[in-house]
């Protein structure tokens, strides 16, 4: 999907992406297959961090955020627990919906 | 307990008793035998600065358990600024040795190891975790050494553990106890095993179905029943036993390798962190070989400054210091020196958090570090040994050189520079000749090759981490890769215009 279709895309989910400099997994498709993947009247409750590697800068270097509404991706890393690559916006989207209520599994 | 001072560490290996077995026979003084002395001197050392005011901003830290300060040796690494400064310290320590200094292998295994048994507790509901915590922290406490051991002798590399002909080739659980585990197999190539009061073994290898008894991590005192340490050797190791002071490059300090043995070795529950959890044994061989190939930006560096300013002093004394080519030739062991460092430093600089909470080295980064440690030392030495010419290979003995008749006669016809002693110049050859094929080599070529794996080993994980796809879009977006070319394309007319 292009720049230009994602705009115009309902903003469904917030995300904060890192600045992506040597990403070992693409941020842009795990945002979009998590974005696919709400019902399109759905609205996420919680801040979807996603960095391209374990350093987690989007997050400010924390693979897990316990006091807040909010799920991390750190490379092949969600809120700290490790999934492959073509399991990251499945496992997010776990997530995301344990986070309803502010319940963080 | 307060931090040990290097006098406590060496009684403190002498009064384990350990079984060291060397050129076929027992060592009962082991701390004294002029073989194994030096690497204890150089594992002292890491005691020695640690007591120093000018270097305890890099030989200690805070424990994060405790808040007591503790030897940066036995820290788990709470943010980047501490993975850097245990490479710093790691280039000082290699500074002052010019050795292997064998404490990294198991600060490497306890920031391996407390990131991991945290993650198997999450997914499995153990107490690894806890267990482990007690254990650094008794480490800390205590101001000890651990050896951190993980290669096996592995057998036949096309196997894997549970299908060897003989099952001891990797370490393994033969025995599961109400009160712990029994253990068999070896560790070999163990740095610095027998100058250590513990040992944290590791699997070597990602585990599968089949391995589970295979895929064990525990720690054990080095003095159990049932372990016996057999002593590598070194290249010219027996001029240690000569007594001589020139022969030998560096007197004071060496490096050290062991096979460690376990016959049925007996580990309490509370010192097991993992017992059959396959699935972690991966991550964990991951996890201390990315902390040990980043520890290589520092230790070899500082080896390498030592070597550096030996073949400069060899120039001096030769009296060829204002050559070019010589001068180009130090540039270059300088500079590829410091891009060791670089690697080092940048590794720790982007390194991560774990879930557990302490800082990993970049992956990624610290495997390209140990890459180019595997290349770059060997460039150095061959300069080193250049610059020194083909004295350092042929040079008389110690003996020669302080005989009544030959010594006078040995004296004259290798002076160099017409002001610097004849022997000042050959005791910095023998520097060099340890450093590039004696002792020290041991630890600064060959196990820069194959310490903390060898190449490939890197290569396989450098292609994991490096993510080629992302690569291929950035080079078809700027190449236009899918998109037609225009119908009129004015540089496709004009080039066809000019043919003949």
């Amino acid at each position: 999907m292009g720049r230009d279709a994602r705009d115009r895309r309902p903003q469904n989910l917030e995300v904060r992406f890192c600045g992506g400099c040597n990403p070992s997994i693409d941020r842009i498709a795990v945002a979009d297959e998590v974005r696919s993947q709400l019902d399109s009247n759905e609205r996420a409750e919680a801040t979807l961090f996603i960095s391209g590697c374990q350093r987690a800068c989007a997050s400010q270097h924390q693979l897990r955020i316990d006091d807040r509404a909010a799920v991390v991706v750190a490379g092949e890393y969600v809120d700290g627990r490790p999934a492959a690559a073509p399991r990251i916006s499945v496992t997010v989207m776990e997530r995301l919906r344990a986070c309803r209520g502010t319940a963080k599994g | 307990m307060a931090l040990k001072t290097p006098e406590e560490y060496i009684q403190s290996i002498a009064d384990l008793g350990l079984e060291i077995y060397i050129f076929g026979k027992k060592v009962e003084d082991y701390t004294n035998h002029p073989i194994i002395r030096p690497s204890l001197n150089c594992l002292a050392m890491t005691y020695e600065l640690a007591a120093q005011p000018e270097y305890q901003d890099l030989m200690l830290a805070t424990s994060h358990l405790t808040g007591k300060k503790i030897n940066r040796f036995a820290h788990i690494h709470q943010s980047p600024e501490d993975l850097i400064k245990k490479v710093q310290m790691q280039r000082l320590l290699g500074q002052k040795t010019g050795s292997c200094f064998q404490r990294c292998v198991g600060m490497d295994a306890l920031n391996a190891v407390y990131s991991v048994t945290y993650e198997i507790d999450q997914a499995k509901g153990t107490d690894y975790y806890q267990r482990f915590r007690s254990y650094v922290e008794y480490i800390q406490n205590n101001d000890l050494t651990v050896d951190g051991a993980m290669t096996d002798p592995k057998g036949d590399r096309g196997l894997p553990p549970h299908q060897q002909p003989d099952p001891d080739l990797y370490v393994h659980i033969v025995e599961r106890r109400a009160d712990g585990i029994v253990v068999r197999g070896a560790k070999a190539h163990q740095t610095g095993a027998c100058n250590s009061h513990e040992a944290l073994i590791m699997p070597t290898v990602a585990m599968r179905e089949g391995d589970e008894d295979y895929a064990v991590c525990f720690s054990t005192p080095a003095n159990a029943p049932g372990i016996t340490y057999i002593y590598g050797r070194q290249s010219c190791d027996t001029r240690k036993l000569e007594g001589t002071e020139l022969d030998v490059g560096n007197k004071r300090f060496g490096g050290q390798e062991a096979l460690m043995v376990f016959d049925n070795v007996f580990v309490p529950w509370d010192r097991v962190y993992m017992a059959g959890e396959i699935e972690f044994s991966g991550a964990l061989v991951e996890r201390f070989a990315g902390y040990h190939r980043q520890s290589y930006g520092g230790c070899k560096v500082g080896v390498g400054d030592v070597l550096i300013g030996a073949a400069a002093l060899a120039a001096d004394y030769n009296g060829v210091a204002k050559a070019s080519h010589i001068k180009d030739k130090l540039v270059e062991m300088n500079h590829l020196n410091e891009t060791l460092f670089s690697c080092g430093v940048a590794c720790s600089a982007m390194g991560f958090k774990t879930a557990a909470g302490n800082y990993q080295s970049d992956l990624l980064l610290s495997n390209v570090c140990k890459q180019n440690i595997t290349r770059f030392p060997y460039e150095i030495t061959r300069l080193a040994e250049d610059i020194a010419g083909g004295l350092m290979v042929t040079m008389p003995s110690e003996s020669d050189f302080t005989d009544e008749k030959i010594g006078p006669i040995v004296r004259k016809y290798f002076a160099g520079q017409c002001d610097v002693p004849t022997m000042d110049r050959m005791r910095v050859l023998r520097l060099i000749e340890n450093l590039t094929l004696g002792t020290a080599a041991v630890g600064y070529r060959t196990e820069s090759l194959h310490g903390a794996g060898s190449p490939q080993a890197q290569r396989v994980m450098i292609a994991r981490q490096s993510n080629l796809n992302h690569k291929k879009e950035l080079a078809k977006v700027l190449a236009g890769v899918g998109k037609e070319l225009p119908q009129s394309c004015p540089g496709q007319r004009d080039v066809a215009a000019v043919r003949p």
